[in-house]
C-alpha cells in the first residue's frame, strides 16, 4: 500500500477495553500526531471548503442539484472521494484518520457534508468492501471521480431502527436473470441526484440482500423532496420499486448476507459522523465569536460578559474533546488495520471485522458528537441573539442542521443500548473481561474505605475523576445485573444511564491522555481539560445515582450510596475562573485555536 | 529548461498581526505560502503543462518552519525544492544575493516571484535579482505565454496596462489575476513525500543583511466610529454632509 | 549629492517629485540636492522643477520617451555615481518600485522601500514604512549609500522657489531595450487622478451592479469633485478598470476623505486605504469589517443614503 501517512501508530487495543484497562499517553492518536502529509490533505480540503462549498451555501441549500454535483466533481477531482478505493481503481488507499480529517474540515455546510457523506461512506463502501470484480471495475471509477453520485437504500416507511423488517420484497425472474423488486424505501440521501442505488430487500420474504441498481432502471422511482427542517440542501427523498428489474449481476455480495452490509457501514458511519460533527461545530463557533466580539452591549463586547463567555468556554471545551475522543478511536482503528496483510484475498472481510470490534467506541463517537454538536450551536445561536433567529446569518442553518445527528446513522437511543447492551453481550462472550473487573471493584468498595489512589501531573485531580468513573461505571452495572440478570436489556432507561458514564469515561479519558500527551507550552489545553473533566464528572454522578436507585432499596439503597458518596467525593475546580480564561483566549483567537 | 519559483512563507492574511517586545510575533499563528508567490509556482506549472520539457524548482529562505511552504510547493507540482535555512532576518537586496546565486547555481531559464507580498510589503526581490542576474524583469505580470524562446503578456504599468515581449532568461514577478492557483490535490500530496527537498546554508551565498529592522508597532488609527441614524435617509445624509463640510472639513 | 529623480506627466512634475524634495531636504545629509530628469522633449519639466532643488540633471533623448527598468537603473545608478551621491530618492510608484532594486544592486547599496518618514544621522538613515498589509509600522535603518523610494503622499509637497537652478545636461551610457511594449491601454479619466485627489468615492460588491455603480459611485465622485476607487471584486467582475483598484494589488491612497460604498473591508482592501484621513463607510451588513475603522458609519441601503446624500450635496 503506498500510503501515507500515520508514521505515529496507535497501540493495538482491544474494543471496549477503556472501560477496564488502563493506557499510557503514548499509547493514543491525537491530532497533534498527524503527519505532514495529513495536516497538508486537511489543508486542501479546508480550502476546498471554504473558498467553494461556503460560496455556494445558497445554491446548495435551494437544492440546485447542479451545483452540488460540481462540487461532489471537484471533491473528485482533488482525490477527497478516493481515500477508502483500493488503489487498484485508481484510489489511494489511506489510512482511517485521514478519511476522518477530510470529513471533519469539510463540514462548513451540513447539507454539503450529508451528501458527501453519504455518497463516500454508505454510497461508495457497500461497493468497495463486497463489490465483485465485474461491479467494482463499472462503476467504483465513476463514483470516486464523483462523475456519478452514489445512494443507499435501506430504510422504509415503517423500518428504521428496526432495519431487519424491511418488506421490500426481491423474486427470481423465472428466466434466472433478474431479481424482480417491489416495495419503498424513506429517507433516502442523494436519492434525488444519484446514478447507482445499493438497495436492501428480502429475496422470498427471508434472505436479506443488497442490490446495485441504476438511476432510470425501470420500476425504480423516486420520489418528491422532503421538506426537512435541516441539512435542506441535501437531497432527501422516498423511492419506490415497482416490478423493478435488476440484473442478478447486481446482486451484491451474497443472497442473505445483506445484514452484514448493513452493520458492517454503520460502524464507519459513526465515527465519520463524529468527525463531521466536530467539523461543524468549529464552524458554528468561529461564527458565534466573531459575532459576539464586534456586537457591543452596555458599552463593550458581548463575549465580554460572564454569561457568554459560559458558553464559549462549554463550546471550545466540548470541541477539545471531541478532537480527543474521535482520533484516538480512529486511530485505534488504523492500529489495528495495519497489522493486516493488504494482499489477502478476504481483506475487505477481515478489515470490516476489526471495525466492528470498536463497534463500541463508535456509537460512542456518534451519541457523544451529535449531543456536542447540539449544545455548540445552541450556544452559538445564543450569542447571536435576535440575529441568530434569522436567515441573515449562519447561526440558525448550523442550529438546524444539527438536528438530525441525533437520528440518523441509529438513532442515539439505539446507540446508547449499542453501547451498554455489546459491552455486556462481550463479556458474556469472554471477549471482554468486564466481569472480573466489575468482581473486583465490587469487592474493593464492600471492603469499606480505602486509601485513595496517588496520581501526579498538571491532570492529577482529572486522573483521579476518571479513576473514580470508572469505578463508579462497573460499580453501577454489577449492581444492575445483580438486580435483573438477563433481564437487564429491557430496563432501557438504565441501560441509557450506564451508557452515559460508560460514554463519559471514554471521552474523559482521551481528553486527560491528549493533554498529558501534547508536547510543549499547553495551558490552555489543561484548562479545556480540567473544565470538560468537571462538567463530565457531573454526568457521571448523576447517571450512576439514576441507576443506583432503580436497582436497589431500603438498606441495599443506603449501602450503596454510601459507597457511591466515597467514591464521587472530589474537590470541585473552579469553572467559573476556568472558563473566563478559555473564553477570553478563544475570542482573542478568533476562532477554536490554541 | 528550468524554471525556479520563489516562494515565502508569510502570515495568513485572515490573521491579526501581534506584536511581542517590539517585533511581530508569528508563534502559533496561522502561516501560508504567499499568495502571489502561488501565482507565480502556478503559472510555472501550467508553462510545463502546455508541453514545455520544463524542471519546476521552488526555492525558500527562512527559518525551519519555511519547510511548510516547501512541502506545499511540491505538493502542487513543483518537482524539486531548496531550503536556505536561517533564522537571520535579511532585507530583500541581501535575500535577492541568495536567491541570484541558487538561479545561477541551477542554471535556471526563468524565475518567477510573487509581487507585493503580505508581510514585508515589498516590491523589490524580483527587479533585485534581475538585476543580480543581469537579466530582464516584467513586474505586476497578469497574464503570461511561453512561446519558444520568448516570453509574452500582460502586466500593469503606472496608469493602465501594457503587453510586452521579451526574451529568455528573464524575471517575472506576479500580479493577482495571473492565474487561479490550484489546490494540492491528495494524489499529488503523497507524491511530494518522494520529491527532493535540499536544504543549503546561507554561507553558501554570502548575503548579509544592510538594512536593519529596529522597531515594528501596530499603530491603529482612532477613528470616530460615530453611527448615524439611518431610519431617516435624508436626516442621515444631512447629518453626513454637515459632517464632512463643518467637521472633517473635506468639502466645500 | 542627494539624488531624486523626477516623476512627469504630460510635459508637468508630478506632485510626488515636491515630496521627493521635501524628504530630501529632512534627511540631514551633506551636499546639493540635484534633480535628475529623464525623458523625451522634457525642457518644460526640468524647467520647472528647477525652481525645488539646487541642480537639475537632464537627459533629454527620444530613447528615453518610454519607460523600460534597466534603462532607468543605468541611468540613475550611473549618475549617482558619478556624483558621489549618497543617498538616491525615487517615488514609489510602479516604475520606481521597479527599477530602484535594481539601482541599489549597482550601486551595492541597501534599498529602503516605500518610507512614509525618513531622518538621517551622521552616516545612518532610519526611516518608517507599513509592512503586513499596511498594518505595522516598521522602523528601519540602514547605512552610507542608500536607494530610498517615497511613498506617494507620505511627505508634504515642498513649494517650488523663485529662483531657478542651473541645468546640466547629462552623456547617459544606455543598455539596449530588452522589453518590447507591443501594446498599451492607458486608462486615463478626466477625473482627478486616485493618488492625488483629495477625495476619494470608491464602490464593491455592495453596489449591485455596473450601472449602478455609475449612477451611484460615480456620480457621488462628479458632485465632490474626488477620483473614484473600486475594490478588487469588481474588478474582476469587470465593472470597473484596473487602473481604479484600491488595495494590496492595486493603489495604495491616503485622501482627506474616503467614501466607501458597499464595501465590506477585506484586509487586503484596507491595506490601500487604511491611512485616509476621514472614513465614510455605507454599508447594509451591520457587520462588516469596513466600519470598524469608519469615522463615520451609515448602515442601511446603498441606494436609499447615496441619493440621498447627492440631493443634500445639491441643495
Amino acid at each position: 500500500m503506498a500510503t501515507a501517512v500515520a508514521t505515529v501508530a496507535a497501540k493495538r487495543v482491544n474494543g471496549g477495553s477503556f472501560l477496564i484497562e488502563d493506557i499510557l499517553p503514548a499509547d493514543i492518536f491525537t491530532l497533534e500526531d498527524l503527519s505532514e502529509e495529513q495536516k497538508q490533505i486537511a489543508q486542501t480540503t479546508a480550502d476546498f471548503a471554504e473558498k467553494e462549498v461556503l460560496a455556494n451555501v445558497d445554491a446548495i441549500e435551494e437544492k440546485q442539484f447542479d451545483v452540488t454535483r460540481g462540487l461532489l466533481k471537484r471533491a473528485g477531482d482533488l482525490g477527497l472521494m478516493s481515500v477508502d478505493v483500493p488503489e487498484e481503481f485508481g484510489g489511494l488507499e489511506m489510512d482511517k484518520v485521514t478519511s476522518a480529517l477530510i470529513a471533519d474540515k469539510i463540514s462548513v455546510c451540513g447539507s454539503f457534508s450529508v451528501a458527501f457523506s453519504a455518497h463516500v461512506g454508505i454510497g461508495m463502501l457497500p461497493l468497495i468492501w463486497y463489490g465483485t470484480q465485474e461491479q467494482k471495475n463499472k462503476y467504483l471509477a465513476k463514483l470516486a471521480s464523483g462523475e456519478w453520485v452514489a445512494s443507499y437504500a435501506l430504510s422504509e416507511s415503517s423500518s428504521g431502527s428496526d432495519a431487519m423488517n424491511i418488506r421490500t420484497q426481491a423474486v427470481l425472474s423465472p428466466d434466472g436473470k433478474h431479481y424482480i423488486l417491489n416495495g419503498e424505501k424513506m429517507w433516502i440521501s442523494n436519492a434525488g441526484m444519484a446514478n447507482l442505488f445499493t438497495v436492501f430487500a428480502k429475496i422470498d420474504g427471508e434472505k436479506f440482500s443488497a442490490f446495485l441498481i441504476e438511476a432510470g432502471t425501470p420500476g425504480l422511482t423516486v420520489g418528491a423532496e422532503e421538506h426537512k427542517l435541516g441539512i435542506r440542501g441535501s437531497s432527501t427523498c422516498p423511492l419506490v420499486l415497482a416490478d423493478c428489474k435488476v440484473p442478478v449481476e447486481n446482486l451484491l455480495g451474497e443472497a442473505g448476507n445483506g445484514h452484514r452490509i448493513a452493520f458492517n457501514i454503520l460502524n464507519v458511519g459513526r465515527y465519520k459522523l463524529g468527525a463531521a460533527a466536530i467539523g461543524g461545530s468549529k464552524y458554528a463557533f468561529r461564527n458565534g465569536i466573531r459575532y459576539g466580539k464586534d456586537r457591543i452591549a452596555f458599552g463593550k463586547s458581548v463575549t465580554s460578559f460572564g454569561l457568554i463567555q459560559e458558553k464559549i468556554a462549554e463550546s471550545a471545551a466540548l470541541i477539545y474533546a471531541g478532537e480527543a475522543l474521535i482520533y484516538r478511536v480512529v486511530g485505534a482503528i488504523d492500529a489495528s488495520l495495519a497489522e493486516l496483510d493488504k494482499s489477502a484475498p478476504d481483506i475487505t472481510m477481515q478489515v470490516q471485522k476489526r471495525i466492528e470490534e470498536y463497534a463500541v467506541e463508535c456509537s460512542i463517537v456518534k451519541v457523544w458528537a451529535s449531543e456536542m454538536l447540539e449544545r455548540v450551536v445552541d450556544h452559538m445561536l445564543q450569542i447571536h441573539g435576535g440575529y441568530g433567529y434569522v436567515e441573515e446569518f449562519p447561526a440558525e442553518r448550523s442550529y438546524r442542521d444539527a438536528r438530525i445527528n441525533k437520528i440518523f446513522e441509529g438513532t442515539n437511543e439505539i446507540n446508547r443500548l449499542i453501547t451498554t447492551g455489546w459491552m455486556i453481550k462481550r463479556a458474556m462472550q469472554g471477549r471482554l473481561a468486564l466481569l472480573p473487573a466489575i468482581q473486583r471493584v465490587m469487592d474493593e468498595v464492600m471492603a469499606g474505605p480505602s486509601p485513595k489512589d496517588e496520581h501526579t501531573g498538571d491532570l492529577a485531580a482529572q486522573r483521579g475523576l476518571l479513576a473514580s468513573a470508572k469505578k463508579l461505571g462497573l460499580f453501577c452495572a454489577g449492581a444492575a445485573s445483580q438486580k435483573f440478570g438477563n433481564g437487564l436489556g429491557d430496563q432501557q432507561e438504565i441501560m441509557g444511564a450506564l451508557a452515559d458514564i460508560i460514554i463519559e469515561v471514554l471521552v474523559l479519558e482521551s481528553v486527560i491522555l491528549r493533554t498529558e500527551k501534547m508536547a510543549g507550552a499547553k495551558p490552555l489545553a489543561i484548562k479545556m481539560a480540567k473544565y470538560y473533566a468537571a462538567r463530565s464528572f457531573r454526568i457521571v454522578e448523576t447517571a450512576a445515582e439514576r441507576v443506583l436507585a432503580a436497582v436497589a432499596e431500603g438498606d441495599m439503597l443506603r449501602t450503596q450510596m454510601t459507597i457511591f458518596r466515597r467514591l464521587a467525593k472530589h474537590e470541585p475546580e473552579n469553572t467559573v475562573l476556568l472558563g473566563r480564561e478559555i473564553a477570553t483566549a478563544m475570542t482573542e483567537n478568533g476562532r477554536y485555536a490554541f | 529548461m528550468r524554471v525556479l519559483t520563489l516562494v515565502r512563507q508569510v502570515l495568513d492574511a485572515e490573521e491579526s498581526v501581534r506584536i511581542k517586545d517590539g517585533a511581530v510575533d508569528l508563534d502559533g499563528r496561522k502561516l501560508v505560502l504567499d499568495t502571489m508567490d502561488e501565482y507565480g509556482l502556478e503559472q510555472a506549472l501550467r508553462i510545463r503543462e502546455s508541453g514545455a520539457e520544463v524542471e519546476v524548482v521552488a526555492a525558500a529562505i527562512g527559518p525551519a518552519r519555511c519547510q511548510d511552504v516547501l512541502r506545499t510547493a511540491l505538493a502542487m507540482g513543483a518537482d524539486r525544492a531548496i531550503h536556505v535555512e536561517t533564522d537571520t532576518k535579511l532585507d530583500v537586496i541581501a535575500v535577492s544575493k541568495v536567491m541570484a546565486g541558487i538561479a545561477a547555481r541551477e542554471a535556471v531559464d526563468l524565475v518567477l516571484c510573487g509581487g507585493q507580498q503580505a508581510d514585508w510589503d515589498s516590491q523589490a526581490l524580483g527587479a533585485a535579482i534581475a538585476e543580480r542576474m543581469q537579466w530582464p524583469q516584467v513586474t505586476w505580470t497578469n497574464a503570461l505565454q511561453l512561446n519558444g524562446n520568448e516570453l509574452v503578456g500582460k502586466h500593469d504599468v503606472d496608469e493602465g496596462s501594457a503587453s510586452f515581449s521579451l526574451p529568455l532568461p528573464a524575471v517575472i514577478t506576479t500580479q493577482q489575476g495571473l492565474n487561479e492557483p490550484r489546490y494540492p490535490t491528495l494524489p499529488n500530496i503523497m507524491k511530494a513525500k518522494k520529491k527532493e527537498l535540499r536544504k543549503d546554508a546561507l554561507e553558501q551565498y554570502g548575503a548579509t543583511p544592510l538594512v536593519k529592522v529596529i522597531a515594528e508597532s501596530v499603530q491603529v488609527k482612532e477613528r470616530l466610529n460615530k453611527r448615524l441614524d439611518t431610519k431617516d435617509v435624508h436626516a442621515a445624509a444631512a447629518e453626513l454632509v454637515n459632517l464632512l463640510r463643518n467637521e472633517a472639513r473635506v468639502i466645500a | 549629492m542627494i539624488l531624486l529623480v523626477v516623476e512627469h506627466f504630460g510635459g508637468r512634475v508630478s506632485k510626488s517629485s515636491y515630496e521627493l524634495v521635501t524628504c530630501a531636504r529632512q534627511l540631514g545629509r551633506e551636499g546639493p540636492i540635484a534633480a535628475l530628469v529623464l525623458g523625451s522633449s522634457v525642457a518644460a519639466v526640468a524647467g520647472e522643477i528647477a525652481f525645488a532643488v539646487d541642480q537639475v540633471l537632464v537627459a533629454d533623448r527620444p530613447e528615453l520617451a518610454e519607460y523600460d527598468s534597466e534603462i532607468w537603473a543605468a541611468a540613475v545608478a550611473q549618475i549617482a555615481r558619478e556624483g558621489e551621491a549618497s543617498t538616491v530618492l525615487i517615488g514609489a510608484s510602479r516604475s520606481g518600485r521597479d527599477y530602484s532594486p535594481r539601482v541599489a544592486v549597482k550601486l551595492d547599496a541597501p534599498l529602503l522601500e516605500d518610507v512614509i518618514s525618513a531622518n538621517g544621522v551622521g552616516d545612518r538613515i532610519t526611516a518608517e514604512r507599513y509592512t503586513y498589509l499596511a498594518r505595522v509600522t516598521e522602523k528601519v535603518e540602514a547605512q552610507g549609500t542608500v536607494v530610498v523610494t517615497v511613498k506617494p503622499g507620505a511627505f508634504a509637497a515642498t513649494a517650488p522657489g523663485r529662483v531657478a537652478a542651473e541645468q546640466f545636461d547629462v552623456d547617459l551610457e544606455l543598455p539596449p531595450r530588452r522589453v518590447r511594449v507591443t501594446g498599451k491601454t492607458s486608462e486615463k479619466s478626466a477625473r482627478v487622478p486616485l493618488s492625488e485627489a483629495d477625495v476619494v468615492v470608491s464602490g464593491g460588491r455592495g453596489v449591485g451592479s455596473a450601472e449602478n455603480f455609475t449612477k451611484l459611485v460615480e456620480g457621488l465622485a462628479d458632485q465632490v469633485g474626488g477620483a473614484v476607487g473600486a475594490t478588487r471584486a469588481i474588478v474582476d467582475a469587470g465593472w470597473r478598470p484596473y487602473a481604479e483598484q484600491v488595495g494590496q494589488t492595486g493603489k495604495t491612497v491616503q485622501p482627506k476623505a474616503y467614501i466607501a460604498i458597499g464595501i465590506s473591508g477585506a484586509v487586503q482592501h484596507l491595506s490601500g486605504m487604511s491611512k485616509s484621513k476621514y472614513i465614510v463607510a455605507i454599508n447594509k451588513d451591520a457587520e462588516a469589517p469596513i466600519f470598524k475603522i469608519a469615522d463615520y458609519a451609515l448602515v442601511g441601503d446603498v441606494n436609499q443614503i447615496v441619493p440621498a446624500i447627492l440631493e443634500e450635496l445639491r441643495k
